[in-house]
């Protein structure tokens, strides 16, 4: 099933073109969409609401055709803008309520829902406070409350991250990786950082001057190969050159006494306390990671680990 | 061999908020014009303050009360003295509470259409199946809605305690269908004129003086402006000239005065109004531009408004 796909679309500015023949497949789950500001993310997201007419190219949402089913889109979709969006003097619950009507909820059944919904994202006793006086993470429960109060059958959620603190971030994190495995929603979400989207998405596409760079299952990509950092209390050269002679690859890690062991199974593990046994020096980590997306988007298998962003150019993505 | 497990946001997440699981709804879901409905009906109560913090019932609670009470003084004086016939019948009586009409569409306008602009709940109300012209539709049809309860009701209460004081019914009923239809001509004018400013000003209170200042400023300056006219003309003995008559027809308050007068028929407050076909038709064509062109403004800015 795809739940979103557009065929060569494109959106024409007078000055810039925010999407330049973009053609790319999104299925069920959570899939992050990744680019740079004015990489074309909030201008497809507003294609893909109905909201905005593409210059040519086609897309669909839910198998609705968005230049014609707009209004049917809008019904069975959640969005939640990037900006503040939301009135200071009401409070939480009448506000979930009110657009929750403004969904098609019957009011009784939105009552409900909003209360609910608001439970989900981690609003309790708050609920009945104005908004005016709700903290930056608050604010943006609500802004997923009202996204997911009509139960869509997928919501769009443009940099839910922005604004919040390294924790903040974590939960709502959290709470999209629930929304799409739990609540069997399936989730748009963009972000300029492809770390962050890495940990919660099935599929991640990257976007670039309204260009694909590229559209990756994560999951696929990273089962198999993996790496492992291994920090030891000294000899780190000697370890390297056994565990080579063992017949691993081994990359130099971010300091001396740290390393990176490339690997496609479980035993590279044993191998290492082998190693690490036999030259005597003491393993202080042993950290089994998956592949950063960087280096999934990066042509090169691993070079040094340097740095965890994709960097996109033309066609491809270094690795900054 | 111990290592660490990723650690995987769901762990990081309080595991008490989703025990009972998110609930998925089969049960109908409505049309955007039941959602246009429902929008409609907001409004209209957020007008009177229901639905709102008691910080905001508090300047609509008021003016209602304002513009009531004079109603019922009028109906226990004329009920205390037995007069024969009303001191003034709703038409008037509403001519004399422009300034509270005034005041009341400056005050609730802002809450219907600056106050989504500012805080861009827009965004909010547009990636849902309403349409922006459904919006506007709502918002604007409720405000116009409001404004015309605030009228009815005190002309209701006036021509009610008539038949209470025993009065003609004819005359009562008459009177009261001359201030039904005086109070449909103040609202729809006022309510799209102040939309249309509040729409434009962003800034709540800048809406609020932006309509209270160009709805009294323009009447005080017609009113002078005919009074001068007229001035002039009566010194030299001449009858009232259409120009006086035209001066008062670009001011909001006074063309809406002018205009009920020469369409009910009723006593004229003051001899500057609309006496003749022509001078009345004039009214109600300056009264249709004035409508139209607040529509427009309205629609205008909500064509340009953008979700993101």
């Amino acid at each position: 099933m795809t739940v979103i796909s557009t065929e060569a679309l494109t959106k024409r500015y007078p000055s810039v073109v925010a999407l330049d023949a973009l053609t790319v497949m999104v299925g069920p789950g959570v899939t992050g969409l990744v680019g740079a500001n004015g990489a074309g993310k909030s201008t497809l997201i507003k294609i893909l609401l109905g909201l905005l007419p593409a210059t040519s190219g086609a897309a669909r949402v839910l198998d609705l055709d968005v230049a014609t089913a707009g209004e049917q889109i809008r019904r069975r979709v959640g969005y939640m803008p990037e900006h503040d969006c939301l009135p200071p003097d009401v409070t939480a619950t009448e506000l979930v309520v009110h657009l929750g009507r403004m969904s098609g909820l019957p009011t009784t059944v939105a009552r409900e829902r909003a209360a609910d919904t608001l439970r989900h994202v981690g609003l309790y006793e708050e609920r009945y406070r104005e908004i005016g006086g709700y903290s930056t993470g608050m604010r943006q429960r609500v802004k997923l409350a009202q996204a997911l109060v009509h139960d869509p059958e997928l919501v769009m959620l443009d940099e839910p991250t922005n604004g919040l603190d390294p924790a903040g971030r974590d939960e709502m994190l959290g709470l999209i990786s629930r929304i799409g495995t739990d609540f069997g929603i399936s989730v748009l979400v963009t972000s300029h950082l492809l770390g962050e989207l890495e940990r919660v998405s099935d599929h991640v596409v990257v976007v670039d001057a309204g260009r694909l760079i590229r559209s990756t299952a994560t999951a696929a990509a990273m089962s198999g190969a993996g790496v492992v950092t291994v920090e030891v209390t000294e000899q780190a050269d000697a370890l390297a050159r056994d565990l080579t002679a063992r017949g691993w690859q081994v990359v130099a890690g971010s300091r001396h006494s740290v390393l990176d062991v490339l690997h496609d199974d479980d035993s590279v593990l044993d191998a290492i306390r082998d190693s690490a046994a036999d030259l005597g020096v003491g393993l202080l980590r042993l950290e089994p990671r998956r592949h950063g997306l960087a280096e999934i988007f990066a042509d090169e298998p691993l070079s040094v680990a340097s740095g965890r962003e994709a960097r996109s150019s033309d066609g491809g993505a270094d690795v900054g | 061999m111990s290592v660490n497990p990723p650690t995987g946001p769901a762990s990081q997440v309080e595991p008490a908020i989703y025990d009972l699981g998110f609930q998925h709804y089969q049960g109908e879901r409505l049309s955007a014009w039941y959602a246009t409905r429902a929008l409609f009906w907001d409004t209209y109560r957020g007008a009177f303050g229901f639905g709102r913090s008691t910080r905001a019932k508090v300047m609509p609670m008021l003016l209602v009360v304002l513009v009531t009470v004079p109603a019922v003084i009028i109906v226990a004086v004329a009920i205390v003295t037995r007069l024969d016939e009303l001191p003034a019948a709703g038409s008037q009586y509403l001519s004399g509470v422009s300034l509270l009409t005034a005041l009341f569409v400056a005050s609730q306008a802002p809450q219907a259409v600056s106050r989504d602009l500012r805080h861009r709940t827009i965004s909010l109300y547009l990636s849902r199946p309403l349409g922006r012209g459904q919006y506007v539709l709502a918002r604007a049809s409720a405000l116009i809605a409001a404004t015309f309860t605030f009228l009815a009701l005190p002309v209701t209460v006036l021509h009610a305690g008539g038949l209470l004081a025993k009065l003609p019914v004819r005359d009562q009923l008459t009177g009261w269908l001359g201030g039904i239809w005086t109070a449909a001509l103040y609202a729809v004018l006022l309510a799209l004129l102040a939309l249309a400013i509040c729409a434009w000003t962003v800034r709540r209170g800048f809406g609020v003086a932006a309509v209270v200042v160009s709805l009294f400023l323009s009447v005080v300056v017609a009113s002078i402006l005919a009074n001068v006219i007229a001035f002039d003309a009566d010194s030299n003995g001449t009858p009232v000239p259409t120009a006086a008559v035209l001066a008062l027809a670009f001011a909001p308050l006074s063309l809406i005065d002018g205009l009920r007068s020469w369409m009910i028929g009723d006593r004229p407050d003051s001899a500057l109004v609309p006496d003749t076909a022509a001078l009345g038709a004039t009214y109600a064509i300056v009264y249709a531009v004035v409508v139209g062109l607040s529509v427009l403004a309205l629609v205008w800015r909500y064509r340009t408004v953008s979700v993101s």
